[in-house]
């Protein structure tokens, strides 16, 4: 099934704390209290899901930045995303 | 090393203020027997305190600061924070600026209202201090009749929204009698608790308070009790307690804006009313000495063979036995209670 995340909205769940330090996002999650460290790549989608942009434009973001091919990009990110859903580190909602 | 350790580990070597314990007033509505800051020093602020307390602004520009430098924990503590009539506006502000946020009070002013606005903050902990099991004994502690009750009702309030509350106990002879009764009553509310015998001197390093401290045979049996100190946490010798976080990853921020290494550790750095944090934190010579400490410096502590049953805090050593390199005499009175512990129990 193909599942179109880009063509919602994500939004970072207002309930973390979060910092980036030394290039790297911690993220402290409000139910189990548990602290996550992303990667460098992740934390650069990370800073772009903080300044609300969506899918596309932070696929753009890091097809730019990073020397990698287009389409793995793309599942990596999507699939990046959906852990991040499913820690309830982001909320994906449906564009209106 | 766990996602947890790392992050210790780096924010130590980098010096990154990761945890901020943040006095937001000493102005308090208790008055309690043990209390360090009831002193002749914090009286002349209390009484006018707003004159000389941060105002909104000034704190939030200084959680604005904490956040650039690094700073995720960041603990609300007082006095009695819900004094401040800002108080929401600051903790609403410190969430949006995605810090971690708990808060240290006595709870005898939160209401319903209160709570759910508290439930909105998805605060890290809420943590209350309890004096006893008992009214009278909790009463008799902070001198004000039917504190006790509204501390209840509080924490029963929280509780029912879901908040995480810690229910932190300070054991002096009064109240020892009671510590298995504060056990169940914890179990009872389903709280998490946290007991200790520290009872320090006050912030000017008068040292009446020591007179209530837990008698030899009480801090014996507390520390017998392998429902406060595990025995593992005593048999592997480690030395590096001793060289403690603060002024490494952990500030202390006063209502006046002075900055300390810790709460405990109260050599003044610097004041955020005419610095930035990152000046004073980075180029302090206070807390660039403080960081340099080493095990090897710390004169007799180095040569004694208690260390590995010992919890001594520099900060209580400078305001105890004035030297925060020195040995602290209740920790090692402490030492010596562990260390004929670990002996007699069996392995
Ligand atoms: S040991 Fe003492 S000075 Fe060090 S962090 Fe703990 S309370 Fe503060
Ligand atoms: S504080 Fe006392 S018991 Fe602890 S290491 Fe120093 S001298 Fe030994």
């Amino acid at each position: 099934m193909k599942n179109n995340i880009e063509h919602n909205r994500i939004f970072k769940n207002e309930k973390i704390a979060s910092r980036i330090i030394e290039r790297q996002a911690f993220i402290v999650t409000p139910l189990d209290s548990t602290l996550h460290l992303l990667n460098e790549v992740g934390t650069r989608i990370w800073q772009l899901i903080e300044e609300k942009k969506n899918i596309e434009k932070i696929i753009e973001h890091i097809c730019a930045e990073y020397d990698m091919d287009r389409l793995t990009i793309e599942r990596d990110v999507r699939e990046f995303i959906q852990i991040l859903e499913k820690k309830g580190i982001v909320e994906i909602k449906k564009s209106a | 090393m766990n996602i947890f350790e790392k992050f210790i580990f780096l924010t130590e070597k980098r010096n990154i203020p990761f945890t901020v314990n943040f006095e937001l007033t000493h102005r308090c509505n208790l008055r309690c027997i043990h209390c360090y800051l009831d002193n002749a020093k914090t009286q002349k602020f209390r009484k006018n305190a707003k004159n000389y307390e941060l105002t909104t602004d000034e704190i939030k520009n200084i959680l604005d600061q904490l956040a650039d430098a690094g700073s995720l924990w960041l603990v609300f503590t007082g006095g009695e924070i819900f004094l401040r009539k800002d108080l929401f506006a600051i903790a609403e502000y410190a969430r949006k600026k995605s810090f971690l946020l708990t808060i240290f009070t006595n709870a005898t002013l939160i209401d319903s209202k209160g709570a759910l606005r508290l439930a909105d903050l998805a605060l890290y902990q809420v943590q209350i201090s309890l004096y006893g099991a008992r009214p009278e004994t909790h009463d008799y502690v902070t001198r004000i009749k039917g504190s006790f009750a509204r501390t209840l009702q509080a924490v029963k309030l929280l509780k029912k929204l879901k908040i995480k509350v810690v229910l932190k106990t300070p054991l002096m002879k009064e109240n020892f009698p009671e510590y298995k009764e504060i056990i169940h009553l914890n179990e009872k509310l389903e709280t998490n608790w946290q007991m200790d015998p520290w009872i320090t001197p006050k912030n000017d390093g008068d040292q009446t308070p020591l007179a209530l401290r837990t008698l030899p045979g009480q801090m014996g049996e507390f520390f017998s009790n392998e429902k406060f100190f595990p025995k593992e946490e005593f048999t592997t010798g480690e030395k590096k307690r001793f060289i403690c976080s603060a002024g490494k990853n952990l500030v202390a921020i006063s209502p006046y804006g002075d900055v300390y290494p810790c709460l405990m550790w109260l050599v003044k750095v610097g004041n955020l009313r005419g610095e930035e944090f990152l000046q004073i934190w980075q180029n302090s010579p206070e807390l660039n000495s403080v960081r340099k400490i080493k095990f090897e410096n710390l004169k007799i502590c180095k040569s004694c063979n208690l260390v590995p049953y010992c919890v001594r805090c520099p900060g209580l050593a400078d305001l105890e036995d004035g030297d925060a390199l020195g040995s602290s005499r209740i920790a090692c009175r402490t030492a010596e209670i562990i260390r004929e512990r670990v002996k007699c129990s069996p392995r």
